[in-house]
């Protein structure tokens, strides 16, 4: 079963992969985010694009040009101290709202 | 902040949009690299590569095109590409553009034009007492065939009319003209009115320094008095408070000054920015033509 993703949750999953990571490009934290759902998010990789130049302009972010190993150019995004800050509240914020659906969710049973 | 932040991102982007577009461009181009690079290392063939590393993506467009959506502000960018298309389209027919700019021009220019004349003499009220009681008196005479605004009472008429009538308050007769105002070094030419007596009280204002011209003045043989506007005041006097008993020279005549208008009283009345000369000085019993600004008293 292949899952959509919730309105304002990818910010916060590129945010903890590049905590994780350190600095990925585009094609990295796509590639990331459907290893770790093993393959259940339904992600066009075109689709973080907009996340991502969101957080930048948060200043979450900062991104540069660089070479993969490979030789290949590749923008990197690096996640900033605000970036961090930002991880944190939204994790706690993730948390709160999860923590209230599950414990509707095991009420109704 | 961060949004704060964001909005001076996207107000920066509108500017340096070409940059930014570029990056993306190049952006996009070397995720599709990277994910034809890990398809091939898989097994398949350059060209498959290439289409499923399109596939992956999933619309190259729509990337791009979500991208600009996140990163500008959308509006100011689409009111900027229709305003150049306007105006490339305009730079297309001259002949059409001048026309239509010439018309809006003069439309708007008689536009403004009129309405300042209509608010300068409509709109705007007379900054006396009660102006809405306020009227002119006119004589008309049938043998003159003019239009009977023309025409004011003649003096034995206003006296007459002051005397008899019981249709008006009071009754003021009054003669605007333009006198040269000579103070030290320059002359100025301002526009003043001769009035008698009652003018003050037809008015319902009075000075806010001094004293009103009063019936006593205009008495054959006494002093010549003036009142100043306090636009006058200012730009002659610099405001000075022992104005009063000095003398302004107009028309080559010497005037005592007897009192300052406030401000916001102004007679005659000036279209806007007229140089500071509001002065009433007594009407003497030389024979000036007299209008009558009269106040009716129906007693309503």
């Amino acid at each position: 079963m292949s899952i959509q993703i919730l309105q304002g949750t990818l910010d916060l999953m590129i945010l903890r992969t590049l905590a994780t990571m350190g600095p990925q490009h585009a094609y990295g934290i796509a590639t990331r985010l459907q290893q770790v759902s093993d393959d259940a998010l339904n992600l066009n990789q075109g689709t973080i694009y907009p996340a991502l130049v969101r957080i930048e302009q948060r200043g979450w972010t900062r991104g540069s040009w660089g070479k993969t190993e490979h030789g290949r150019e590749a923008k990197y995004y690096a996640i900033t101290r605000a970036g961090l800050k930002a991880l944190d509240e939204e994790t706690e914020r993730w948390r709160q709202m999860s923590g209230v659906v599950e414990k509707l969710l095991a009420e109704e049973q | 902040m961060v949004r704060l932040r964001r909005t001076v991102a996207k107000l920066r982007n509108l500017l340096a949009n070409k940059h930014a577009e570029e990056d993306l461009a190049r952006e996009v181009a070397s995720h599709l690299t990277l994910l034809a690079d890990d398809f091939e290392r898989r097994g398949m063939s350059a060209e498959e590569a290439r289409l499923a590393a399109l596939r992956a993506l999933g619309g190259v467009e729509q990337a791009k095109q979500a991208h600009r959506d996140e990163r500008s502000l959308l509006w100011i960018e689409q009111a900027m590409q229709d305003l150049r298309y306007g105006l490339r389209t305009l730079s297309k027919s001259p002949g059409f553009t001048s026309t239509a700019v010439l018309t809006l021009a003069v439309g708007i220019g008689a536009c403004t034009a009129i309405f300042s004349l209509v608010n300068a003499v409509l709109i705007r009220s007379l900054p006396y007492g009660d102006s809405s009681r306020l009227v002119y008196l006119y004589t008309p005479i049938p043998q003159f065939k003019l239009s009977p605004e023309v025409f004011g009472p003649t003096y034995a008429d206003f006296y007459d009319l002051k005397r008899e009538s019981h249709s008006f308050q009071d009754l003021t007769a009054f003669d605007q003209s333009i006198f040269s105002l000579a103070s030290p070094g320059a002359a100025e030419r301002i526009s003043a009115a001769r009035v008698d007596g009652d003018f003050f009280r037809t008015f319902q204002s009075s000075p806010e320094l001094g004293r009103e011209i009063s019936p006593d003045d205009n008495q054959l043989g006494h002093e010549k008095v003036a009142v100043i506007s306090h636009a006058l005041w200012q730009a002659i006097f610099g405001s000075a408070a022992d104005v009063l008993h000095r003398s302004l020279l107009l028309d080559g005549r010497s005037y005592e000054i007897i009192g300052v208008m406030p401000q916001g009283f102004e007679y005659p009345p000036e279209p806007e920015g007229a140089s500071p000369g509001v002065v009433a000085d007594a009407l003497g019993t030389h024979s000036f033509m007299v209008e009558g600004y009269v106040r009716c008293s129906h007693d309503d």
